[in-house]
């Protein structure tokens, strides 16, 4: 006898994403299932099937930097600039500098831990923080995307294993770029799954 | 209480130019104060918009580099 009604827990078809284990590292820059994690505007019966972030290897100038401007003084020291002013000043300027190199540690940590991609079983959001003071947010939802590509060009990104990838989406919506994100083809592969599972609810009248 | 140029100009000069400097130095601390406390209220707002993760700590990074700064200012104004 056919089914006359289907609860909607039945309906429920979960995205089948094969070979991701769930991630419990909070820095992980590619992040399938992270626990415990939600979203500004996420619905409730949404799940974010993959968080990415650009590869870890991207912050490695600024620690550089970092690395530098606190060792700087050391070297300083036989340069001496702010010989001239009293031992507290110079006490002063010392703290100035490692507070000023603290806030700027920080921030490119903010900056780089902030900015996601996310992708749901039913959509993809972009966070984007350019600065501290500005944010900006989109999102697409994955039965608009009609066209992905990934590119990945490079010795570094080669043997690192991360690169671009551009989602093109319906008429006038916003495409999206993930930049240098780990496994991009990986990503492809997710969406496009994403994708068919999306098409299969659509003509299956499941629609969320 | 009007004052004359010969006045102004005969109070700048009685200023020391280390009382210069310390104005400068606490100037420089303000900014930074100010700028910790942009850096609290942003992590607030970015926790906002993803929360789960590293939340607590970054909240209290935030929050002792503010602390660390109005410290700073007010050891700037009374030591300097």
């Amino acid at each position: 006898m056919p089914d006359i009604f289907i609860s909607k827990k039945e309906q429920k078809n979960e995205p089948e994403i094969t070979g991701l284990d769930k991630t419990i590292n909070p820095l992980s820059a590619f992040a399938p299932g992270p626990a415990g994690v939600r979203f500004e505007n996420q619905e409730e019966e949404e799940k974010i099937v993959l968080l990415l972030r650009m590869h870890w290897l991207t912050n490695v100038p600024w620690v550089i930097l970092a690395i530098i401007l606190l060792l700087a003084p050391l070297v300083l020291r036989f340069f001496p600039l702010i010989s001239f002013l009293p031992p507290r000043y110079q006490l002063a300027s010392l703290i100035l500098w490692y507070l000023l190199l603290a806030a700027f540690v920080f921030e490119r940590f903010l900056t780089w831990f902030f900015n996601v991609y996310i992708i749901t079983d039913e959509r993809i959001v972009d966070i984007d923080f350019y600065n501290l003071l500005y944010k900006e947010v989109s999102d697409a939802k994955i039965d608009k995307i009609q066209d992905i590509t990934y590119k990945m060009g490079g010795a570094i990104r080669a043997i690192f294993n991360f690169g671009d990838v551009f989602i093109q989406t319906a008429g006038t919506e916003l495409n999206f770029e993930f930049r240098a994100v780990p496994r991009p083809d990986r990503v492809v592969k997710i969406l496009q799954e994403l994708r068919t599972q999306e098409e299969i609810e659509a003509l299956e009248g499941r629609i969320r | 209480m009007n004052l004359s140029i010969e006045q102004i100009i005969g109070f700048l000069s009685g200023i020391s130019i280390w009382t210069l400097v310390k104005i400068l130095f606490c100037f420089a601390f303000f900014i930074y104060l100010v700028f910790t406390f942009v850096v609290f209220r942003q992590v607030s707002l970015m926790t906002q918009a993803l929360y789960g993760q590293l939340e607590s700590f970054l909240k209290f990074v935030s929050w002792a580099l503010f602390l660390v700064a109005v410290l700073l200012f007010l050891l700037a104004i009374f030591w300097l």
